[in-house]
């Protein structure tokens, strides 16, 4: 039996109706249609459906969209702001550091909320914020520079 | 090389904006009103007989759509060349995870309901899980009709060994005869997936006239049309394939997979279905990399020179043996490295098992090969006591040498790349630690070759489209093209598009593969950019009081803009030549075909590492890669598959392995199937070592696989030199570091064999 | 996966739901364990309960010489962060960690992992060196569990179907303690232990000579456990390496691993062997007042 259910994603409240058991990712990418956000594994394995959850990375994947109706989501949709891109969205491009592209909404998600709290981190502290993104395409070596890049410019 | 315009240097990628906001629509992100849901029924048994299918209580599931079994079907046998696969399993079950029915249904959770509710009676069978007990005279046979089969390289019939191929050059026992040594081993690789992020999906909408819509993750579009077409019996033209971007391919996404049966339950529900499959089917059931038995067999003199060399490959081909383009893997001729030897036979036998079926995995049967064979080289330069990178320059190809296999390659530039890496790396330096070690590995590889067609369009405003159906999966392969088109143009890249565009849209093209894109697609784009410039110049001479006879000769492009040579500052616009044409654009298409394989190349890896001893755990510090790559058209492209390919290699080192037990796979999740994650990420220096002439535009080499060959025996090499341990078998585990430790030495100790009258000598 | 979600929006409702539906609802704190078993179908629920809303469960507390209280949904991020947590308990810290990466740090819970009692639980050693105690929750009151007391085999606790892990007690550690969490996996992040071993070592006068020695393994067992004969042999000791060496060889022989697709069980009685003894070392000089990066 289908539930109402609000939730707040970059900014703006979205009402939709669904089965209590749907997981955030699921309904972000189906229900609102914001289909930046993957599904690389489901299961929590590999972090390509990383959204911030007031400010912190999570994987929508492993949480049932009912019980985050009071929080701040942040998608990869709302990561540039009134059209301007962040940092690292322009780093990333500068530095050849895309490829593929699928990990990468995911990626930045982890990334903002490292610099969100730590805006000088050290290769260590990135590869850290990081780890839960798995990239087969780019060894993550551009990424770790494109921080670098970033945190040169804020 | 500095006064090229666009090319060699480090543009953005023209895709990267859309991937960094989350625009970027991938095949799992399209969504049509009325789609369905669809799921498969898979296999639990390796081997067994289908007794029975019922399927009317997942029939009667409130929102199922659809339900289809091998009746419901087409009984086509698929493959890209050997035609061995069903779209579902007929009579029999050949692998854990193999198709037998599907369902439609109105979302994911009844889907997976419904195949639950799908009853399957089995009768098992002895199921075939040892690669070498399924090549004796007398086993089981996976495919009984194998001798009926379309695309056998040669014939077979009666044996799970469904190809052999053989290379060989000069008289190996002469060779073995006059050796002073002769060494053997024999080293293993297992099951490797492809990893990329984005696992199998598509969606197959039909027509009420019949035509045929589909969005596939897929590499190869002009394939998958002309396959859905065979299987639905009706012209290509029927089918349009529509591309969406492509999260990683590696080489698993050249083939249909779910593709047909999305089509039989749109048809049979009348709805759009679509159809994603989940990591643990990619486990089970997408098609990964081989693994290998290879025995090497080497015949040496005192000093070091390589006489004779033998190589015996079996490659556990699995269940079928339809994922391989050509029957076989391109590895097996690299089984004899990159090196000057008189006297070469090698074999690989490609076999049948009731295991997944194994596919195309960045660079096809390279790394298990440049494995095995950069392992051994180091195992024999240690027992000559000769460093390894001596042993490896004095036995290494130089121009005008004959390639292991007896071909002429043309633009070797081995040793450039072993100058470069070396210089570049520790090598030679004092160790920092105890533990600390350094290995060095070589490899060669072809670019591939294949057929593309491109478009390109100077529009009445002077700016350019390109219309191309090539694939670009991720490698960069989309801005190449833009980049090639602008430097024939000297037109900025803010003035050229290239989308997506489907099979309807696009003349044929072969698809990414083999790393031939910059090659094959980017000399048709280069060629059809240089017709319309001769006619953008033919039209200006016109403007320019130039004679059209001297116009080719004459005029010059830049910046968009066309002007005498002589008399730069009186220049016309794009926008004006193509007036002065009386059309509203200026197009040209070509074709580019090419089967003209000796265009190679060539890496040289070193490796650092850290190991830990007491655990086994290996750190790798820093990897060195030179990379003979004749023309960097996108530096940062080119590193960025260089450093993507050694961290895959790295994971074939050291961590990966789908864990096969008694057929079934064990291990079908990303956290027991281990990637590297960020932290297990070395520093990684590459080196473009540019000179040597290739067959792509600029003298552009492939890049996109070579990265993935030397680096897995350079991490083997580099732990032989930390700790004294040599490991054969991937991946080199911290529990096979630790048992090795305390069984001091190697799991397998290599076979040396002295020629009987240098005994004395000993 | 399919089911009926309750969302209580305090503790008591939830223990009324809980006294309802009993074995039937699964209790869903971070979703790391729960959801996955779900979705892999090695669970099937029709009812599930999410704590989620439940925020007074959702805290860490310092109880000053008593020691230190952790909410049940206290998160492993947020107790791995915690200044009370890293400076009184720093391998309980590190533990936390290490477990898996960011996201799942943020999401999961130290309770809802102890609950789900995986003998890998990165968290548990360290309580069970700390002596932990859980207090259970249903509408007939609450009670006290030492955690050494909770664990009865993989995935099954002393929880009975009307309760609900409320807190986890961690009492107070006075003097000198050094204690550190090490833990053994193939990557450099995302892992279930291999194995995983926390010690730790108190001092009272002598620098040399642990007043107390506690030895926790994980991974090695089918539950958590404490290696006390190998305690024993620290214990009131001068500590040299030929005695780390003898408690661990002791420890290994208190363990019973598995070989599993992580690992053999030959690999894991060495490493347990090689871990305590890093670990007892790394304890030792912790106790001492040096700073020791694990």
């Amino acid at each position: 039996m289908k539930i109402p259910v609000r939730l707040k994603v970059n900014g703006e409240i979205y009402d939709v109706v669904i089965a209590p058991y749907r997981t955030l990712v699921d309904v972000l990418r189906e229900e609102i249609r914001l289909i930046g956000t993957k599904k690389g594994c489901d299961v929590g394995d590999c972090g390509a459906c990383t959204v911030l959850l007031d400010g912190k990375p999570v994987n929508a994947c492993l949480i049932l969209a009912a019980t985050v109706q009071d929080a701040e989501i942040l998608t990869i949709e709302g990561l540039a702001a009134n059209g301007k891109l962040h940092p690292l969205q322009e780093a990333f491009i500068k530095e050849g550091a895309v490829q593929c592209g699928f990990c990468v909404p995911g990626i930045l998600m982890s990334l903002k909320a490292l610099l969100d709290t730590n805006p000088t981190p050290t290769l260590e502290e990135t590869k850290w914020a990081m780890a839960g993104n798995l990239c087969r395409c780019t060894g993550y070596t551009k990424m770790f520079k494109a921080v670098e890049t970033a945190t040169r410019r804020t | 090389m500095s006064d090229f315009y666009v090319v060699g240097k480090s543009v953005a990628r023209v895709d990267a904006f859309a991937k960094v906001t989350g625009e970027a629509v991938y095949s799992a992100d399209v969504m049509l009103p009325g789609m369905l849901y669809g799921m498969a029924k898979r296999s639990p048994y390796p081997h067994a007989r289908i007794v029975r299918i019922d399927t009317r209580r997942a029939e009667a599931l409130p929102g199922v759509k659809a339900v289809v079994t091998a009746k419901d079907v087409s009984d086509i046998l698929l493959g890209l060349r050997l035609r061995d696969v069903p779209i579902l399993a007929r009579e029999q079950v050949r692998f854990v995870g193999e198709k037998v029915a599907a369902v439609a249904a109105v979302d994911e959770e009844t889907a997976r309901e419904a195949v639950d509710l799908i009853d399957v009676e089995y009768a098992e069978l002895p199921a075939l899980t040892d690669v070498e007990e399924a090549m004796k005279e007398g086993s089981i046979l996976v495919h009984e009709n194998l001798h009926t089969y379309s695309g056998l390289p040669a014939p077979a019939k009666g044996t799970n060994i469904f190809y052999h191929d053989t290379f060989s050059k000069g008289d190996t026992a002469q060779g073995f005869a006059e050796a002073d040594l002769i060494f053997e081993h024999t080293f293993t690789t297992p099951l490797v997936h492809q990893g990329y992020m984005e696992t199998h999906a598509a969606m197959v909408d039909v027509s009420p006239d019949g035509s045929v819509t589909v969005w596939s993750s897929n590499k190869v579009p002009f394939r998958v049309r002309s396959l859905m077409a065979e299987i639905i019996g009706a012209p290509i033209t029927r089918v349009r394939v529509i591309p969406s971007f492509v999260g990683g391919d590696f080489g698993g996404k050249g083939m249909v997979f779910d593709e047909p049966l999305c089509y039989y339950l749109a048809l049979k529900s009348r709805r759009p279905v679509k159809m994603v499959m989940s990591r643990q089917e990619e486990f089970l059931a997408g098609s990964p990399r081989h693994p290998s038995i290879i025995r090497l067999k080497a015949g040496v003199t005192q000093s070091g020179e390589l006489l004779a060399w033998e190589a015996n490959a079996i490659f556990d081909s699995g269940a079928y043996a339809a994922y391989k383009p050509q029957v076989g893997l391109g590895g097996t001729k690299k089984l004899a490295g990159t090196y000057r030897i008189p006297h070469v036979r090698i074999d690989g036998y490609y076999v049948y098992t009731h295991t997944v079926p194994c596919g195309h995995c960045r660079a096809p049967g390279d790394p298990q090969a440049s494995f095995a064979v950069e392992s051994f080289m180091d195992m024999i330069a240690s027992h000559l006591k000769i460093d390894p990178f001596r042993f490896r320059w004095m036995n290494a190809l130089d121009e005008g040498d004959l390639s292991p296999t007896g071909e002429p390659w043309k633009g070797i530039n081995l040793k450039e790349t072993m100058t470069a890496a070396v210089k570049a790396s520790s090598w030679g330096k004092p160790k920092p630690d105890k533990h600390y070690g350094i290995g060095i590995a070589c490899a060669e590889r072809p670019t591939g070759t294949g057929e593309s067609s491109a478009v390109v369009i100077v529009n009445g405003d002077g700016s350019v489209n390109i219309i191309s159906g090539s694939s670009d999966p991720g490698t960069g392969a989309r801005t190449i093209l833009c980049q090639i088109v602008a430097e024939a143009l000297k037109v900025p890249m803010d003035r050229i598009t290239i989308n997506l565009v489907d099979t309807d849209s696009a003349p044929f093209d072969q698809g990414a593969g083999a790393g031939r894109t910059t090659f094959v697609a980017g000399l048709s784009a280069y060629n059809a950019a240089l017709e319309v410039r001769k006619e953008l110049v033919q039209n200006a001479a016109k403007l320019l009081n130039c004679p059209q006879e001297k116009a080719q000769e004459l005029i010059e492009t830049r910046d968009g803009f066309l002007f005498v040579k002589s008399d730069p500052d009186k220049k016309i616009s794009y926008a004006q030549a193509v007036k002065a044409s009386k059309k509203s654009q200026i197009m040209a298409e070509e074709t580019f075909s090419s089967n003209d394989m000796d265009d190679t190349c060539f890496a040289t890896h070193i490796a650092e590492v850290q190991v830990d001893p007491g655990r086994g755990v290996v750190e790798v510090l820093r990897i060195t890669a030179a990379h003979d790559i004749g023309f960097a058209i996108n530096p940062a492209a080119a590193e960025g598959q260089i450093e993507g390919g050694i961290l895959s290699g790295v994971g074939f080192a050291l961590l990966e392995e789908m864990q096969r037990s008694e057929g079934k796979i064990a291990n079908p999740t990303l956290a027991d199937y281990k990637l590297c994650t960020p932290r297990d990420a070395p520093e990684i220096v590459t080196l473009l070592v540019e000179g040597a002439p290739g067959a792509g535009p600029f003298n552009a080499k492939a890049i996109g696989e070579i990265p993935t060959c030397p680096i897995a025996a350079a991490v083997a090499n580099a732990v032989y030199d930390a700790v004294g341990v040599r490991i054969t078998d991937l991946p080199i585990t911290g529990e096979k570091i630790v048992k090795a430790l305390k069984e001091s030495g190697a799991v397998r100790q290599m076979a040396v064999t002295r020629r009987k009258e240098r005994e004395h000598e000993i | 996966m399919r089911f009926e979600l309750l969302l209580p929006r305090s503790l008591p409702e939830a223990l009324e739901m809980k006294k309802t539906h009993g074995e039937k609802a699964g209790v869903l704190a971070g979703g790391t364990d729960l959801l996955v078993l779900l979705k892999d179908q090695k669970l099937k629920a029709e009812v599930v309960m999410s704590l989620s809303g439940i925020r007074e469960l959702n805290f860490i507390r310092d109880e000053k010489e008593r020691g230190v209280t952790l909410g049940a949904l206290a998160t492993h991020g947020s107790v791995a962060a915690s200044p009370i947590i890293r400076q009184q308990f720093p391998d309980l810290a590190e533990a936390c960690f290490q477990v898996s990466c960011v996201q799942i740090q943020n999401l999961g819970t130290v309770g809802g992992n102890l609950c789900n009692a995986s003998p890998a639980a990165d968290a548990a050693p360290p309580l069970l060196l700390a002596d932990a105690i859980l207090i259970l929750a249903s509408t007939r009151g609450e009670r006290s569990v030492s955690i050494h007391d909770f664990f009865l085999a993989p995935r099954q606790t002393v929880l009975k179907p009307d309760e609900i892990l409320k807190e986890i007690f961690i009492p107070e550690v006075s003097g000198r303690r050094g204690a550190t969490y090490l833990k053994l996996g193939r990557r450099r992040a995302m892992e279930i232990a291999i194995v995983g071993v926390g010690v730790a070592v108190h001092l009272n006068g002598s620098d040399q000579v642990a007043s107390k020695c506690r030895i926790a393994l994980g991974s090695v067992a089918p539950t958590p456990l404490r290696a006390r004969k190998a305690e024993g042999i620290l214990t009131g000791q001068e500590i040299t390496d030929q005695l780390i060496e003898e408690a661990a060889e002791v420890a290994a022989k208190e363990a019973s691993p598995i070989s599993d697709i992580r690992g053999g069980a030959e690999y894991r009685l060495d490493m347990i062997r090689v871990l305590c003894r890093r670990a007892a070392r790394a304890a030792l000089a912790r106790a001492q007042g040096k700073q020791v990066e694990v």
